[in-house]
């Protein structure tokens, strides 16, 4: 084997911050060969963009790096001063990075852009070479009408543009190894389908080396050859990504794989269960930081965990031998909640009879939107006569793109928005003829970001309470133990109610925001990518939760989501909407076995990969 | 069903402002400052040593006390009426704070309601106010209040409200934005969805979150109307001799600039002095109660 394009070992990373030093990462190593791609997996704080940041020395301000070695296509980089990294930086390594929406400046054309970097590294260049390799690379990359691109703005491209614009940016010189770091998460499915297989498709063609930073299993099992899953600073676990995929070895990568729900699993399963949260990293750590999360650690596990082998060329790093932690590692599933099997939804014959709980008719939504000054004003259509039904106890899960119009719908539903034409009725109630009070009472919202939709400034107690207090329910001094009660039902103690949402991780938050959303005893709730901004692992809670309050109080969902595994897992009913119009709708499992509409096929292949 | 652990507080919840604010160099310079003004102006009657109207051709011109010829029976020297020129300094940190802070609240009062209301409601009545806040921003305020008080006539009363009408623009123009963007996010959405009213929203969804955002706007516009009162002041407009304010004591001054510079130098530092702390109050505000806020 040649020598690899990048080798690190040891590569330590500390943060200063408030509270003391923050070991982010903590030990890491690895190579890439030419050609190959290496994935980092792992949650949020695991260290795997700190990781992608450091080999080109790109940290922030508060961080300091230490590594023991790191070669760049066999040269030592790892003491290099800042001029001469400089000059590595976007030459013999190239970045791509996630937001293709910031990560390109608003005032240069993509041509000034794009032959920049070339001409500061290469200055000689004559300015129409630059310019003719930037075509070159921009038709490579698939971006059509690649001399006409030089000239625009980046406000003229969409996302899925941009994130080519800047691919073909990173290859302008011709560099050894891309760095992309989740270049692919702030995209829509069939747009990310598409990056991915021009990202192969060059990195045969140029004999790239990639490393791959992401969170999503399902991308690393499609796009890369080798992966390192990360925890906490280290890489737990790593090998050729069948074998981890397949048959992982770490305890870690064996719940986070029973976590993330799919495509191919039943549908209605119990998903995986991974309790707590990652630890803080503060002081030094000691031990294998897994432990307070693992059901197999026993007390040897306090010290620094070995380096084992498993079958397949996988290594992890853990006390226990590949058949200890098969044979110990108990049924991954949580166990569901006692009562809730019995109550899990009325029999589909029973429901699909009933009268549906939740009746939307040729609703329109449509938008004025202003021009400048003297501009004349355009309209927009986002929702065009959308009609859905969903009887009571049933999930209808809503599928769509970004600015497909699913969240206009839902607001719709919700009673915030006033639809142009159509009418939403619930209950056998018109949404339009009940007063604010009454609208509150019949449906209630759970949103995707769980920063945003906790007011900063009120306790948890306050904020779960507010529902009681607008709509008079229960008597004034039985309302703060209603709201407690719910909030322990929804898996937070009850100590937390006089917490302030900054205190509490994502998770936690998303819990208080449906405890919110239910205290009040709704029958209907729109659930608008409730775990679209959540890791892997906490998501699966959530959605273990959701499935769970569903078949105890028997709720309806209206649950939007843009992610096909999760409206699969969790759904018994369909929608698709594409453009403001809904495509398709139908029996959850006969869309995903036999989609009827184009859209749907492409939906469900890119998602499948 | 899970029970996550706690988690260790991360940021400082919001009641541990004052322990942010206490650890905060700015905020704690500017506040001992501004309350030494506090104390000295406000219990001037009881702390001043001589007062401040008595007149003497018998002390006139009087240097400080460390010039020479000074005594420290008038520490800060007398002025051409040969009154005791500190107990004058006193009663007109008195008079400067009253303006300043009468007048930065009807102008926080007017702004923040316009800006409010511009903010929740947007649309027309957004733009309505939007196109009022332009036309103030248009408005050279110092020369329209010179004109109202030289028509109006003089007196406290009539400057602080001159000064409140014209110093409302950016009380309206920050806190216009603050619940723009508040106001999109999902809490506030999720009130509404909890049937909230208007007013209820406003009151415990939008008011906790722009408290800050009027109070670094209030500190700023305080100094500013301290600065505009003594402007007014020392041009003549305003409030009217024998008075102590700090302006009147500067023009006085300068027609002995020659003979004794302290006495326009003394004032004219106080003034400095005031401004400046109720500045870094202000930023320090900006600092300590918007922490990482993500907004």
């Amino acid at each position: 084997m040649s020598a690899p394009v990048l080798a690190v070992e040891d590569l330590r990373v500390e943060l200063a911050t408030a509270v003391g030093g923050l070991k982010a990462v903590r030990g890491v190593s690895f190579a890439i060969a030419r050609g190959e791609t290496f994935a980092l997996v792992g949650e949020s704080g695991s260290g795997k963009s700190m990781t992608a940041l450091a080999l080109l020395d790109l940290l922030p301000r508060n961080a300091r790096r230490s590594v023991g070695t790191l070669r760049l296509d066999g040269v030592e980089i790892g003491a290099l001063p800042e001029p001469a990294l400089r000059r590595l930086r976007g030459n013999a390594a190239a970045m791509v990075f996630q937001e293709p929406m910031t990560a390109l400046n608003p005032v240069l054309t993509i041509g000034e852009q794009m032959t920049e970097g070339l001409l500061t590294h290469m200055p000689e260049t004559p300015t129409v070479v630059a310019a003719r390799r930037a075509v070159d690379l921009l038709a490579r990359c698939g971006v059509g009408e690649p001399e006409r691109r030089l000239l625009q703005f980046p406000h003229e491209l969409s996302g899925g543009l941009r994130q080519r614009v800047m691919i073909a940016t990173a290859l302008m010189t011709g560099p050894r190894l891309l760095i992309a770091d989740e270049p692919t998460t702030a995209l829509d499915v069939t747009v990310q389908a598409q990056i991915l297989d021009l990202l192969r498709e060059l990195q045969r063609d140029l004999d790239l080396a990639i490393l791959f930073i992401t969170h999503d299993l399902a991308l690393v099992r499609r796009f890369a050859a080798r992966v390192g899953v990360m925890y906490a600073g280290r890489i737990v676990e790593s090998g050729p990504t069948a074998a981890v995929v397949e048959a992982p070895s770490h305890p870690y990568t064996r719940r986070l794989l029973a976590c993330a729900p799919s495509l191919a699993a039943p549908r209605g399963h119990r998903l995986g269960f991974l309790s707590g949260l990652p630890p803080r990293l503060l002081c030094t750590p000691v031990g294998c930081q897994f432990r307070a999360r693992c059901d197999v650690a026993g007390d040897a596990c306090a010290t620094d965990p070995p380096l084992r082998e498993s079958a397949g060329g996988v290594a992890y790093e853990c006390i226990h031998p590949p058949s200890e932690i098969a044979v110990r590692g108990p049924d991954m599933r949580s166990p569901p909640p006692t009562g809730a099997e019995a109550r899990a939804g009325a029999p589909d014959a029973e429901a699909a009879s009933a009268a549906p709980l939740l009746r939307a008719h040729g609703i329109t939504v449509t938008y004025r939107l202003r021009g400048g000054f003297l501009a004349r004003a355009t309209t927009l259509t986002a929702v065009r006569d959308a009609s859905l039904e969903i009887p009571p106890g049933r999930v209808l899960g809503l599928v769509g793109e970004s600015g497909s119009g699913k969240s206009t719908l839902a607001r719709v539903v919700l009673g915030l928005e006033t639809p142009q034409a159509g009418q939403v009725t619930i209950g056998g109630m018109a949404l339009g003829t009940l007063d604010r009070r009454a609208r509150a009472r019949a449906v209630q919202p759970v949103f995707q970001d769980p920063y945003t939709s906790l007011n900063p400034r009120r306790t948890i107690g306050e904020i779960v309470r507010a529902p009681l207090d607008i709509l008079g329910l229960h008597a004034r001094d039985e309302r703060a133990e209603v709201a407690a009660a719910m909030l322990e039902r929804c898996g937070l103690p009850r100590h937390m109610l006089g917490a302030y949402p900054v205190q509490l991780s994502g998770g936690q938050r998303q819990r208080v925001a449906i405890a919110r959303a239910l205290v009040s005893g709704p029958r209907l709730v729109v659930c608008d990518e409730p775990t679209s901004a959540l890791d892997v692992s906490i998501q699966s809670q959530i959605l273990n939760l959701l499935q769970d309050l569903q078949a105890s109080l028997g709720l309806t969902y209206l649950f939007i989501s843009h992610n096909l595994a999760v409206v699969r897992h969790l759904a018994h009913r369909v929608a698709v909407m594409h453009r403001g119009v809904l495509v398709e709708t139908g029996d959850a499992e006969q869309i995903f076995a036999d989609p009827q509409h184009a859209y749907t096929r492409q939906l469900i292949a890119a998602a499948r990969g | 069903m899970s029970t996550a652990p706690v988690i260790v507080a991360q940021d400082a919840p919001p009641d541990g402002v004052w322990r942010r604010a206490l650890r905060h160099k700015g905020f704690v310079v500017g506040a001992i400052v501004l309350l030494v003004f506090i104390v000295l102006g406000f219990g001037a009657p009881w702390l001043a040593p001589h007062d401040p109207y008595a007149q003497s051709l018998m002390r006139r011109l009087r240097p400080p006390a460390w010039a020479p010829n000074g005594s420290w029976t008038y520490p800060l020297g007398t002025d051409s009426f040969g009154r005791d020129y500190l107990s004058r300094l006193m009663h007109g940190a008195r008079l400067a704070l009253i303006v300043a802070f009468s007048a930065a609240l009807l102008a926080g009062a007017i702004g923040t309601i316009l800006g409010v209301v511009a903010g929740y409601m947007r649309g027309r009545v957004d733009r309505a106010i939007s196109l009022l806040i332009s036309t103030r921003l248009a408005l050279p305020s110092l020369l329209v209040a010179l004109a109202v008080l030289q028509v109006a006539g003089s007196g406290i009363l009539v400057v602080v409200l001159v000064l409140g009408l014209t110093l409302w623009d950016r009380f309206a123009v920050v806190l216009r934005t603050a619940v723009l963007q508040i106001g999109r996010l999902d809490y506030v959405l999720a009130a509404r969805a909890s049937g909230a009213s208007h007013a209820r929203i406003m009151a415990r969804e939008l008011a906790p979150n722009i408290l800050g955002h009027f109070l670094v706007v209030f500190s700023y516009e305080a100094g500013q109307a301290v600065l505009a009162a003594t402007a007014l002041s020392f041009l003549g407009l305003g409030i009217q001799p024998p008075e102590p304010t700090w302006g009147l004591m500067m023009a006085e001054g300068r027609n002995w600039l020659m003979v004794n510079p302290w006495l326009i130098a003394i004032a004219g530092f106080a003034l400095m002095l005031l401004v400046l702390a109720m500045n870094l109050v202000g930023d320090a505000l900006r600092d300590v109660l918007t922490p990482g806020e993500r907004l």
